[in-house]
């Protein structure tokens, strides 16, 4: 044993329990500790441990390792956005304006530029809690923030190739990302990789590689879909109805087609009536292409089957087959006995074929069902907002407040001036007791307002010195949140 | 313009991320009512949520802030804010001449250092009193170090085992007893040992190291008269005695160029602690400006990592010269475009073990060190040189992973803190960029 370690020992130990016996070295130590000349056990422990630790603090050697260095990250030639840029971002992992995130990395990767390194690691720890900002991380972080997820378990996620040789090796998380970029540059080649995967992957993996198959749908994958229809798992058999019913050309969707055709008859002329007959049972074809027999609570057997039939179909085969518009047969459904389940089918029918004509139907006849803007392009939802706005289901101001707030995607200048206006002459209306709606769904929308308008909204908003508090305190959340985004996005553009 | 700050120096002045976030805010024109700068300074008037505007100057030379608003944080959001538009968009602020409160600040502020620096001339006032002042503390740290010697061999005796097993106020009653008798740096090896016991990394090895250098330091304080001028200086430091800035500043300095490497905030029981190292390039000499801050107080933020300027610095007396004063400086603060260093780790050791030879309680000294790359492997995270030297880094250092980012496994320059066992890195060199961990 070591000097030092006996002498650790016995000052753990204490002398109290043992008495101290003065350690013996070699060499020039050895000399300095025999000279220690304390008859105290303690003051000679003390004495004896403040020579040992000079003498290891003085002429420790350092540990060696010759091995290879790992490989360092391959060169990455973007310039770098300015530190600003990454404090901004560290703003908002930090939680204050966390809802631009998604706009900042989109703008990040269009100003062809790299985040400086030490922002890294915040944005690839960001990924780890909020699973739907990866694909756009995964973006931006070039081949320095690859290098460093590789070394880092907990970042696994990003650890991405488009190289398909490293598909065997990577993660199920980092396999779904590269299938959903490689689908949209080559989708028959990802959706061959999901096929050679198929039939050793389990269940799980093999409903989340189908999921990819969203991107860049095609009738190029119909066959492979088709096939899917007689998979063991039922978690794979619930997701591919929802594609192929997305594919109108489909054998799918023309079975759909041909089983509720002539099932729906259209009478009358000037009152326009649906009439609907239904099968008394389900037949074996029906079953496999996903029709589930049970219903929900609280719905007949043969609505849920009716309504799951028309969900598939397109619903401007309709439109077409019969000369009317959405809102006329919205209208005829209305005198039908199935009503319910018309509508309700149509309404899944929408989600898979957007159409803003069948969105505004609908939301007249059942207003508030906000889901169906969600396929809508963003000048779509700006149209639909304006025109529903103007009808009588939506003139309160607490409805309009909602309605205006679906538009979740960069709004148009012109949608937003209609938008800032009527809450210029709503403050003038409401001078003294704004409506808490109003004052707590605003502030939100200021992620989707053009920057440009800043200096107008602030004049719109904040008109003269004495607003209410409540009116204030919205219109400096507004104000601070758009503020915020103009700069973030300026800095990215510098 | 004489001076050329960087938005990236301004962004870090700020004293936490919340002021930087305001100041953000703040950094528009349209925020401030009134404006201007001359080659001495940059003004104005911000409107916050009192009648009167806001106030703010900020002396450029320094940089130095002042704000009549009512904030504790040092530099202020206003100040930063002004500071922040100023570097990004000098256009946004004219040349103008300085109104009455902007003169009037900046010339206490000349008055404030013309008194400073005559007093630091002065000679004590009453050499009898002083030496009785002095007198009167020895001795109140002597009879404090015959009772931290009686705790000490009755520490040895319970033994450190059982002493870890003590409440918090084993190690806090006799910290505290040390600063009663004026021996303030002993009571924070004191507390240390306290915080040393309650960790679980190792602390068998380093607790003992630290009883022995409090032992070492006891026996030198009460054998001073044997002792070298510059040794008996050491251990009065180390013990706590503080000697008064200008008597420092009195002295002859050494005139080199500056370049300020790093620093670091340490907070104790509400004293902060700021340690700046600065490196003089043409006498290969470190130097470490230390500033206290009580609390809300502002710390110096005068030296900017990542600059260097012509200066006159003096050395606190001392075996090594390590800690030191600014007499003045010399010229206009400019970015660095190029930092030397350390080529190995081998060297680095070498020099801390010369100090460490001259004065055994020497700590963390910081050290420039080219070529080198941090490493994750199964002894944790360490740097490693081009010579398989490998140093390990602090397990409490919490920016390991900053630091791999700015490297990528590429040789990087690194400013770190190294105290014999521990790195604690400061700042990272690498292309052209200097980046603080």
């Amino acid at each position: 044993m070591s000097a030092w370690e006996d002498i650790l020992n016995a000052a753990l130990i204490g002398t109290g329990r043992k008495p101290f016996t003065p350690p013996v070295a070699d060499g020039l130590v050895g000399e300095v500790l025999a000279q220690i000349g304390s008859a105290d056990g303690e003051r000679n422990l003390l004495a004896s441990a403040a020579v040992i630790t000079q003498w290891q603090r003085a002429g420790a050697l350092p540990a060696h390792d010759t091995s290879p260095f790992p490989e360092p990250a391959p060169a990455d030639d973007r310039p770098r956005c300015s530190a600003r840029a990454g404090q901004h971002l560290a703003i908002m992992a930090g939680g204050e304006h966390a809802q631009a995130l998604p706009e900042w990395l989109e703008a990040l990767y269009r100003s062809g530029k790299q985040l400086p390194e030490e922002y890294l690691p915040i944005l690839l720890a960001l990924g780890v809690q909020k699973s739907d900002l990866r694909e756009a991380i995964v973006k931006v972080i070039g081949e320095r923030g690859r290098w460093l997820a590789a070394i880092n378990d907990t970042w696994h996620y990003a650890v991405t190739s488009d190289d398909e040789a490293d598909w065997e090796t990577a993660s199920t998380s980092a396999r779904v990302l590269f299938l959903r970029r490689l689908r949209a540059t080559n989708p028959d080649r990802a959706r061959e990789l999901i096929e050679a995967a198929w039939a050793t992957e389990r269940a799980d993996e093999r409903a989340r590689y189908l999921e990819t198959l969203q991107v860049n749908l095609s009738m190029a994958d119909e066959p492979f879909l088709e096939a899917c229809l007689d998979d063991r798992s039922k978690k794979v058999r619930d997701i591919v109805p929802v594609l192929l019913a997305r594919l109108p050309q489909s054998a799918y969707v023309r079975r759909m087609i041909e089983r509720v055709d002539n099932r729906l008859i259209l009478k009358g002329n000037t009152r326009l009536k649906l009439e609907v007959t239904l099968p008394e049972k389900l037949d074996e074809v029906m079953i496999r292409d996903g029709i589930e027999e049970k219903p929900p609570s609280k719905m007949g057997k043969k609505a849920w089957w009716l309504l799951q039939m028309l969900k598939a179909v397109p619903p401007n085969y309709w439109v077409e087959k019969w000369g009317k518009t959405p809102a006329e047969l919205i209208d005829a459904a209305g005198s039908s006995d199935w009503k319910e389940a018309l509508c309700q089918g149509w309404f899944g029918a929408v989600e898979c074929y957007p159409d803003s004509e069948w969105v505004m139907a609908l939301l007249k006849e059942y207003p508030k069902n906000y889901d169906l803007f969600e396929g809508l392009t963003p000048d779509e939802q700006e149209r639909c907002v304006l025109e529903l706005s103007k009808s009588k289901a939506y003139q309160k101001d607490t409805d309009w407040i909602q309605l205006i707030g679906l538009v979740l995607q960069s709004w148009s200048i012109g949608y937003a001036e209609v938008v800032l206006k009527r809450m210029g002459d709503y403050y003038k209306g409401h001078k003294g007791n704004p409506d808490w709606h109003i004052t707590y769904a605003f502030p939100a929308t200021a992620y989707y307002f053009p920057p440009e308008l800043l200096d107008k909204a602030r004049r719109v908003l904040l008109p003269d010195e004495n607003p209410a508090n409540l009116w204030l305190t919205m219109a400096n959340s507004f104000i601070d949140t758009l503020e915020f985004r103009r700069n973030m996005l300026e800095e990215l553009q510098r | 313009m004489s001076v050329h700050w960087t938005p990236e120096q301004v962004t870090a002045l700020a004293p936490d991320s919340s002021s930087l976030k305001t100041a953000e805010k703040l950094a528009a024109a349209s925020k401030w009512v009134t404006s201007g700068c001359d080659d001495q300074a940059l003004w104005g008037e911000c409107k916050g949520s009192s009648a009167r505007p806001y106030q703010t100057v900020i002396d450029l030379s320094e940089p130095a802030f002042h704000c009549s608003c009512p904030s504790r944080k040092f530099p202020c959001k206003h100040g930063l804010g002004l500071f922040l538009l100023f570097t990004r968009d000098p256009g946004s602020i004219k040349t103008a001449s300085q109104p009455g409160w902007v003169s009037d600040w900046l010339a206490k502020r000349a008055a404030r250092a013309a008194k400073a620096e005559a007093r630091a001339t002065e000679k004590p006032s009453d050499p009898a009193a002083q030496a009785r002042r002095i007198d009167q503390r020895h001795n109140k740290v002597l009879s404090g170090l015959t009772e931290l010697d009686l705790w000490l061999t009755d520490l040895m005796r319970r033994g450190l085992a059982d002493a870890r097993s003590q409440p918090y106020h084993y190690w806090e009653g006799v910290a505290s007893r040390m600063v009663d008798s004026q021996a303030p740096g002993l009571a924070r090896h004191l507390r240390e040992m306290g915080s040393i016991a309650a960790s679980s990394a190792n602390w068998q090895d380093r607790l003992l190291r630290k009883v022995s250098l409090v032992y070492l330091l006891s026996q030198g304080y009460q054998r001073l008269d044997t002792l070298s001028p510059e040794t008996q200086a050491d251990v009065r430091t180390a013990v706590g005695w503080t000697i008064r800035e200008e008597e420092i500043t009195a002295q002859p300095g050494l005139q080199d160029r500056w370049i300020v490497l790093g620093r670091r905030v340490e907070e104790q029981d509400d004293i902060r602690t700021q340690r700046t190292w600065l490196w003089g390039i043409d006498n290969a000499q470190i130097a470490l400006i230390l500033d206290f801050a009580y609390r809300n107080q502002p710390l110096d933020t005068s030296l900017l990592p990542g600059t260097w300027f012509d200066a006159d610095v003096a050395f606190y007396p001392g075996a090594v010269s390590l800690r030191a004063a600014m007499r003045k400086r010399l010229s206009d603060t400019v970015p660095i475009d190029d930092l030397p260093g350390y080529s190995a780790f081998d060297a680095v050791i070498a020099s801390y073990t010369a100090m460490l030879t001259r004065n055994p309680w020497i700590e963390e000294v910081a050290f420039t060190v080219c070529n080198v790359i941090p490493i994750a492997d199964s002894l944790g995270w360490g740097i490693r040189d081009q010579n398989g030297t490998r140093l390990p880094i602090a397990p409490a250092f919490a920016k390991n992973w900053e630091l791999m980012a700015m490297s990528g496994g590429h040789a990087v320059t690194l400013i770190t803190e190294w105290d014999g066992m521990y790195l604690v890195p400061l700042s990272v060199w690498a292309d052209g960029r200097l980046v603080m961990v």
